[in-house]
């Protein structure tokens, strides 16, 4: 493993009770990559995810970002490093649109913290790369959950973060606003930045990234050029489906499921 | 763009400072003796007032309204801070149950301290534990891995006020406190038994929480999206959380000392400014502090002028005011949750 790597997981293991959750899980993603991690339901996605942010602490193994230990670095410069997209924010005072953008600008600031200028202008800019200028001074409290994720990625943007972890960004989104947030995380990948999302859209996976993740029962079934991974033995190892993976004219992968192989859950074993 | 900028801080609280001044002048100028206007302006700066009147101005009526700004100023920050620390617009010291258990500490003393000689002194830290203990109850019972449900939240605090109230009144009875000290008026809550030695205590408190709070403002706007989003922004979320719940019980602990069971000033005034100035905590904290001590200045000063010249403790006041509120948020509250 190159100590270059934006974000690195080496042998990532982690125990809730006598469980494991997630079982001795190592990759890595490259500056400039979008990796997308998918699986059957509690196949430890999340979880991953929330070492990777520092919120949950591995059991075994350990994860690096920029080469250096997640404990190695102070609060601050990770938040400066590393920003997630949560699944959905469910908020509990009337902050706007706005404000809670410029949240994102939090590890750039004093305690106190009144944004300058500057900060104004990068939310600013943010917010109309995801489109949203016009729900500036809307309460997150009346914007759909559509509405209310787009803010979200923006507050990521506005982070100005070397790696982007984000949770089923577009689980709540239109097609729209899907193509709309895929764009940004696409051109985020653009501009160096390594991307690490977790989806149930395979299809969507195979379009914007170059590697695909599979995780199941908390181990890591296979990685790699999403292409070469969708196929049937693998969707029904992972998944315990029978599917058929199907290529549209512009080359664009949609997987649709016939049936079930083995119950649901039945893959943690 | 609307952003809270510097200025507007300065404004806002500016506005509450003013309205502040005419509430003090207010509270020193009306009671039941009819003091001309001139006479108390004398006794404030100590320009040859009558004695009766310097007495009446300076040892009655100022230092009770001083008290009631520590006091109001206290519950109010502490409302706002278990308001962010809980995520809930709800939470408040009384309503939690955590004025009852400080209050509950208070009593165990004044009814069970003589015997080991301890004196009223005993009283506030007495106080700071209950509180304290019933925040850390409240997190045990309610909580589950950092998600404070509502609904048990809300229950626990209900069922132990219930509980601390009939703990301080059988206390009371078989100590014989009943009839000694005013029982009643602790329960209810008043500031017509000022105490000097304590005080001293409450604004101490008040000024070390804000000096705790201040600092940890954008913290606590974070935590409105929940902790692990606040962690994920380089905020130390358990050691605010610690440091704000501790500050939090201690500025209650005092409150309740001097003044007992005043209710629902930490959900009348947060809610209120939330409304006008929006809900970040920059502006938030330091106006609830001085929006508490208009408020409860204010209703003091209306308890002790009522028509027919009797009393009224002021927590009486608060409550008739805070109650239907609280129903009107809960209300509300589900509304939210349940729509479609």
């Amino acid at each position: 493993m190159s100590a270059q790597a934006a974000l690195c997981f080496d042998a990532v293991s982690v125990k809730q009770g006598d469980r494991w959750i997630v079982r001795s899980v190592s990759f890595e993603i490259a500056a400039g990559e979008i990796v997308a991690l998918a699986g059957p339901n509690g196949a430890g996605k999340t979880t991953l995810l929330r070492v990777a942010s520092r919120v949950l602490a591995a059991s075994e193994g350990s994860v690096r970002v920029q080469g250096r230990a997640l404990d190695a670095w102070s609060r601050r410069e990770f938040a400066q490093r590393v920003a997630v997209v949560p699944q959905d924010a469910n908020i509990a005072f009337p902050f706007s649109a706005a404000e809670v953008v410029l949240m994102g600008r939090t590890p750039y600031l004093g305690p106190m913290g009144f944004e300058s200028a500057l900060d104004l202008e990068k939310a600013r800019e943010a917010m109309a790369r995801v489109g949203i200028e016009a729900l500036a001074d809307r309460s997150m409290l009346e914007l759909s959950g559509g509405e209310r994720q787009l803010v979200l990625v923006a507050r990521a943007l506005v982070q100005e973060p070397d790696v982007l972890l984000l949770d089923e960004p577009t689980a709540h989104l239109d097609l729209a606003h899907r193509m709309a947030v895929l764009e940004q995380v696409t051109e985020f990948a653009r501009r160096g930045g390594a991307v690490l999302i977790i989806s149930h859209d395979l299809g969507l996976a195979a379009r914007s990234c170059q590697r695909l993740a599979l995780l199941a029962g908390g181990e890591l079934r296979a990685c790699g050029p999403p292409r070469e991974l969708l196929n049937r033995t693998i969707l029904r190892d992972v998944f315990g489906v029978d599917a058929e993976v199907f290529e549209t004219p512009d080359g664009s992968i949609a997987v649709v499921a016939r049936g079930i192989t083995r119950p649901a859950g039945s893959a943690k074993t | 763009m609307k952003v809270l900028s510097p200025a507007r801080v300065a404004f806002s609280l500016a506005m509450l400072g003013s309205l502040l001044a005419l509430a003090l002048l207010l509270a020193v100028v009306s009671g039941a003796s009819a003091l001309p206007l001139s006479e108390v302006w004398r006794a404030l700066i100590g320009d040859d007032a009558t004695p009766a009147a310097a007495d009446i101005v300076l040892r009655v009526r100022l230092p009770r309204a001083l008290l009631g700004m520590a006091v109001g100023a206290s519950l109010a920050v502490a409302g706002v801070l278990f308001q962010a620390l809980l995520r809930n617009p709800l939470a408040d010291p009384f309503v939690l149950g955590v004025s009852g258990g400080a209050a509950l500490g208070g009593i165990l003393v004044l009814a069970l301290g003589s015997s080991f000689g301890l004196g009223y002194a005993a009283v506030p830290p007495a106080a700071f534990a209950g509180a304290t203990l019933t925040t850390l109850l409240l997190y045990a019972v309610a909580g589950v891995r950092g998600h404070v449900s509502s609904t048990h939240l809300l229950l626990t605090g209900v069922v132990f006020n219930a509980f601390a109230s009939a703990a301080i009144v059988f206390l009371a009875s078989i100590s014989g406190l009943t009839e000694s000290s005013n029982i009643f008026l602790w329960l209810i809550g008043s500031l017509s038994a000022i105490r000097a030695e304590v005080t001293g205590w409450v604004v101490f408190f008040l000024v070390a929480g804000l000096a705790c709070a201040l600092p940890m403002a954008r913290g606590l706007n974070l935590l409105a999206l929940g902790e692990e989003s606040a962690q994920q922004l380089g905020i130390d979320v358990e050691r605010q959380k610690r440091l704000l719940l501790l500050a939090t019980s201690f500025m209650v602990g005092a409150a309740v000392s001097v003044a007992g069971l005043i209710g629902f000033v930490g959900l009348i005034i947060p809610h209120l400014l939330r409304l006008v100035l929006g809900p970040d905590h920059r502006l938030l904290v330091p106006a609830a502090a001085l929006g508490g001590a208009v408020f409860l200045v204010v209703c003091d000063t209306a308890a002790r002028t009522l028509p027919g010249g009797r009393e009224l403790p002021v927590g009486a006041i608060t409550a008739v005011a805070g109650g239907p509120l609280f129903l009107w948020l809960l209300r509300r509250q589900q509304r939210r949750v349940f729509a479609p």
